[in-house]
């Protein structure tokens, strides 16, 4: 059982063991909220793993105000638009692009490709804003709470409540057309 | 009775609820369409951290906890210089004269103290701009140092 205050203590005492299975315990979420802005697999290794030692830095300044996982995902979340801003200045990941995501195929080929929903949906979802992915790997994934999604990304948890409400609907949408012509 | 919108039925399915008896036909289709998209999203994504990631991660904290030997060589850089400047002018004590010299030859370069800035500051502007171009030519996000061969990801 991973006890995070116990963890925590042990790793401000100087146990590098500690932070070893800090890392193994969040990598995945790390891994999640960084890979649903960046899609790049070795930006997104890169990244992480300049979450984790930021989060090792920062770790004397963590005073259990949150969650430990709420806290190592803000930071993951700030490190990501950080790399995006600087090294994808003109990306459009902000403007709703889903609608440009075919959702009727004609071909045999796109037919066989249609037949796994998982991977349409996955298409559907990288091609949503950069807002939208990263509430709905948030709440769905990793089950964060509203007011938790707002500490960590700084939305409001209204807009929070609304980006989830439109992405579903967007997704679900999607969803009846693909299933019809399947 | 009025028709379920998409947020009550949302609604309704975060709270972990099923929709009311009364539910019409259309109104089940939505609910089954958001249960399919409620399970899609639970799917894991396709890039994970592989076995070693928490080992690459504690060689990055081990390697910037060690002490540099940076500014230990600069220390010495330093130190050189200063023993052969103290040398050179403990050396010059006894030839009278020996430090005029040097204040002259520093005087007879005044007529050129402009050239000499300007050289200096080519200089540095050159230097300046070699480290701009690199750092725009690499374009692309490294944080620290790039792992020899154990950067792949599982996909």
């Amino acid at each position: 059982m991973f006890d995070e205050r116990q963890v925590v203590q042990q790793i401000k005492t100087g146990d590098i063991q500690a932070f070893s299975a800090l890392v193994k315990q969040y990598e995945k979420l790390v891994f999640h909220v960084v890979q649903r802005l960046v899609s790049a697999p070795q930006d997104v290794e890169d990244i992480s793993q300049e979450v984790f030692i930021k989060v090792y830095k920062r770790l004397d300044s963590f005073a259990f105000e949150s969650k430990l996982a709420t806290w190592i995902a803000r930071i993951a979340y700030v490190t990501a638009v950080d790399y995006l801003r600087k090294f994808q200045p003109n990306r459009t990941g902000w403007e709703p692009a889903v609608d440009q995501v075919p959702c009727t195929y004609h071909t045999p080929e796109e037919v066989l490709i249609q037949t796994d929903v998982t991977l349409y949906m996955q298409k559907l979802i990288d091609s949503l804003p950069e807002s939208y992915r990263v509430v709905l790997t948030l709440y769905h994934l990793e089950e964060f709470s509203y007011s938790e999604i707002e500490q960590i990304t700084g939305m409001p948890a209204g807009t929070v409540r609304n980006y989830l409400f439109r992405a579903r609907k967007l997704l679900k949408d999607k969803l009846a057309i693909y299933l019809k012509h399947d | 009775m009025a028709q379920l919108t998409d947020e009550q039925i949302q609604q309704l399915l975060e709270a972990g609820l099923s929709l009311p008896d009364t539910s019409s036909g259309a109104e089940i289709n939505q609910a089954q369409l958001y249960q399919r998209l409620f399970a899609e999203l639970k799917q894991e994504l396709p890039i994970s951290p592989d076995a070693d990631f928490s080992g690459r991660v504690m060689n990055r904290i081990e390697a910037a906890k060690a002490p540099s030997t940076v500014p230990l060589s600069y220390g010495w850089f330093g130190a050189g210089l200063a023993i052969c400047l103290l040398a050179g002018l403990f050396m010059m004590t006894p030839f009278r004269g020996a430090a005029t010299d040097l204040l002259n030859v520093f005087a007879s370069l005044k007529p050129f103290k402009w050239e000499l800035v300007f050289s200096i500051v080519s200089l540095l502007v050159v230097q300046w701009l070699d480290l701009k171009l690199i750092g725009k030519s690499s374009g692309r996000l490294r944080i620290g140092p790039r792992w020899p061969t154990t950067g792949q990801v599982v996909k």
